[in-house]
């Protein structure tokens, strides 16, 4: 991500070729930059981007340094002047293939049936050394499933022990709920001593599940229930997809990376036999109304209680409530775009379409696991007696569905969304990067401070967009100066917390009037329910385009020219902030205790 | 017996009087190895628990060269891709056992012929009394320093003894003899 920034250049030999790449990076990462591929199941680009080394534990990246005649990790490894590196050295394929086939004689072979199938790393890596027998006992282990959490769900036995999820949730989330108990051969993954997975201060963001190489760590499947809905004709079934699955779906058919697929995900959708097909883009105007607006509002009349913090990321609400409970108030009391658009379809539409709202079921396709929690999260998500959304599925999930129904997804024709609640502004699509929220919500805030349209030339925020830690900026709109943050990584949200924190304890004002943060890195579009991406870096930067690319193309580029929001404000909600948007669209947050022990459960049990 | 990491003996609670063949005290030794690493990097975690498998049907009298090969292969998996010291060096216990009772394993292995019930029956390091003269000139004798798990006594100047319960058939203070007085019979 940073590699352009630290310049410093190298000249190191890999086999027998002289490259020039960055200093100071895994030798591992040198050489995918080159495009020598050594096989790898623990580490992962994600983790020297972020300044952690993984767990080095699977001993496939061994390669010899020719200058010392040493065999080394080269993950573990930096790059130096001068080295001289083979990767294909003859000492270190057998120890390689051996130490692939005593991993795979501990795994389980249920290739067949299971849940990464044709989409496992581990598959692939064998595949790609030709392992072709397993000389060794075969002796996987039988610990027992962890089912308990609403998102992510653990099977000790396929795990192969890498620790990439550990890594994932100590470092880069910084919720550290996982934990590789036992020592010798005994070891197993399992959530942090022991406590059920709903119990640790796990936020679901499923980063885990993304950077697993096997079906160690996966997310909750609901396609049986999904089927169970679509298949009883008396539920009026309407689905609505979230802006990062259109530019990430077509990756489960072999489309590059970002193409952008939304006439085929309708048409796809129609065929799977969904009575309605919206938008959860639309759901994203309606976000943008109520959260600029209630920017905009603290901005004017109350800058005491700024910054506003976007609350868009459920993973990032349950982390504020956990590791920052006196953030909270700053929080957007706006709903997430899925739950806003899930509340009135059971209101309005049901109203629009005269169907008794206990009949209509709505159903999400997110990138997110959080969202499987985030539908039960407050009883805020089911104010209209109803759950505003009865079942979440992930991206990947929604993948398995077209291929089980034997869609030839690349060949569909593209169709429209339905009307009422599927027409969206660019400003909606644009939630699924990065940057996104920030940049629709300013567009919005615009117009509510000036009562002015931002020119169309200076709509684009280039400081919110692209993939760097945290982007800040001072952005001037007539006269007013609103400082905002964009933040991706719960570990990059530290910082931007700390600061506001102490601010905050010296009386001064807030550094930032308007932040904007997702738990995953590069924001939805980088979730933890996206297609498995080989090179994951690639994925995210061709999704943002993608993302982008909509937006550029869309005929309204601000929510709140969106028509069809308009007319649905004007017959149904009244104004933004109103009465009715309250009741509908707004939810609470309360401080939620950090649980890592049993004896830390107990103790808040007897209180 | 312990377990060797480069000059560092870890001792465990085997003792290597206890009787038993070559075949039992590996199988003792790797039982520890397996249940006492770290467990966190998969060369070391899986291949000590594999080898602990073939041993055990080499034992039963299953076992054929095939798998007295296989040990040989992850012994030096473990010693090229393992990351610490423990991984690294805990197969050369394994590869000097190896190297001197070869043959005893695998005439037991394809033949079937009875081991030796004691480990000190078989044949071993030994100082030749006529040639030793305890290196007056050092503080401590060189093989004295080598030797991982202090096996050797014997005072400055004087015959130097190698307790038998403890070697480990490394074979590292042959090299540094300045008299070439060890040898193995």
């Amino acid at each position: 991500m940073n590699i352009e920034n630290q310049i410093d250049m190298v000249n190191i030999t890999i086999n027998g070729k002289e490259v020039s790449v960055p200093k100071g990076i895994p030798i591992i990462a040198a050489a995918d930059e080159v495009g020598v591929r050594i096989p790898r199941l623990c580490y992962h680009p994600d983790f020297y981007q972020n300044g952690t080394n993984g767990s080095g534990s699977c001993g496939l990246c061994v390669v010899k340094n020719n200058t010392t005649g040493k065999i080394i990790r080269s993950c573990m490894m930096k790059t130096t002047e001068g080295m001289n590196i083979s990767t294909n050295d003859p000492q270190c394929e057998e120890a390689r293939t051996t130490a692939m086939q005593l991993i795979l004689a501990n795994h389980p072979l249920e290739c067949l049936t299971c849940v990464r199938n044709t989409r496992c790393e581990l598959q692939s890596t064998a595949a790609e050394m030709g392992i072709r027998e397993i000389p060794y006992t075969l002796s996987p282990t039988t610990y027992p499933h962890e089912e308990n959490s609403l998102s992510i769900k653990i099977d000790p036995n396929k795990c192969i022990k890498c620790a990439r999820c550990v890594v994932t949730c100590k470092v880069l989330q910084q919720v550290q709920a996982l934990e590789i108990h036992g020592t010798g051969h005994d070891v197993y993954l399992r959530p942090i001593d022991g406590l059920g997975m709903s119990e640790t201060p796990c936020i679901g963001c499923g980063q885990c599940t993304a950077h697993c190489p096997v079906a160690g760590i996966y997310e909750k499947q609901d396609l049986d229930e999904l089927y169970e809905l679509i298949n009883n004709p008396e539920y009026h079934v309407v689905v609505q997809m979230a802006p990062a699955v259109r530019v990430a779906i077509g990756e489960e058919f072999g489309l590059p990376y970002g193409t952008l697929v939304t006439g085929k995900m309708y048409h796809a959708l129609r065929l799977l036999g969904f009575d309605k097909v919206f938008d959860t883009n639309f759901g994203a105007d309606i976000t943008i109304m109520e959260e600029a607006s209630e920017f905009s509002k603290r901005f004017i009349e109350s800058p005491d209680t700024l910054p506003v913090i976007t609350s868009c990321c459920p993973s990032w609400v349950n982390w504020c409530e956990k590791f920052y409970p006196d953030l909270v108030g700053h929080l957007s009391s706006s709903k997430s775009p899925h739950q806003m658009l899930g509340v009135m379809i059971k209101t309005y539409y049901a109203d629009h379409a005269k169907i008794d709202p206990k009949k209509i079921k709505v159903v999400s396709i997110m990138p997110c696991t959080s969202k499987k929690y985030e539908i039960k999260r407050h009883p805020d998500m089911s104010v209209a007696g109803v759950p505003d959304v009865d079942l979440v599925i992930t991206t990947r999930e929604f993948g398995h569905m077209i291929r089980q129904a034997g869609i030839d997804f690349i060949n569909l024709e593209d169709q429209e969304v339905d009307q009422l609640m599927g027409e969206y502004s660019g400003a909606g699509t644009i939630f699924g990067t990065t940057g996104g929220v920030l940049e629709a919500a300013l567009r919005t805030a615009y117009y509510n401070i000036t009562k002015e349209d931002l020119p169309d030339d200076a709509i684009e925020f280039k400081e919110a967009r692209g993939f760097e830690k945290n982007k800040t900026a001072t952005i001037d709109i007539k006269g007013y100066e609103v400082r905002v943050a964009v933040v991706h990584g719960m570990m990059n949200a530290k910082k931007i917390l700390e600061e506001i924190r102490e601010a905050k304890e010296i009386g001064e004002p807030s550094p930032y009037d308007l932040i904007e943060v997702m738990a995953c890195y590069g924001g939805c579009l980088g979730g933890g329910g996206q297609p498995y991406a080989k090179n994951p870096q690639k994925a995210k930067e061709m999704r943002s385009k993608g993302i982008y690319a909509d937006d550029k193309g869309a005929k309204k580029r601000r929510s709140h020219e969106n028509p069809m929001i308009l007319k649905m404000y004007e017959e149904y909600i009244g104004a933004p902030l109103g009465e009715k948007a309250h009741h509908l669209l707004h939810t609470h947050y309360a401080p939620k205790p950090i649980i890592r022990t049993k004896a830390e459960r107990d103790a808040l049990k007897t209180q | 017996m312990a377990v060797v990491a480069r000059r560092t003996a870890i001792p465990f609670d085997v003792s290597i009087e206890s009787p038993g063949t070559i075949l039992d005290i590996l199988h003792k030794y790797q039982t520890i190895c397996a249940n006492e690493f770290c467990g966190k990097c998969m060369p070391c975690r899986y291949g000590t628990k594999e080898e602990v498998f073939i041993i055990d049907k080499i034992i039963l009298g299953q076992g054929t060269m095939e798998d007295y090969q296989q040990l040989k292969t992850i012994n030096k998996t473990m010693k090229t891709a393992s990351f610490c010291m423990l991984g690294l060096r805990s197969p050369f216990v394994i590869d000097a056992l190896f190297k001197y009772y070869g043959t005893e394993i695998t005439d037991f292995i394809e033949h079937k012929t009875p081991m030796p019930k004691t480990y000190t029956e078989l044949p071993k390091f030994l100082i030749k009394e006529d040639l030793c003269n305890g290196c007056p000139s050092d503080e401590k004798a060189p093989c004295k320093q080598v030797c991982a798990v202090n096996s050797i006594d014997g005072d400055k100047g004087a015959l130097h003894i190698i307790n038998q319960a403890k070697c480990y058939r490394c074979d590292e203070c042959v090299a540094v003899c300045p008299t070439n007085a060890i040898s193995f019979v």
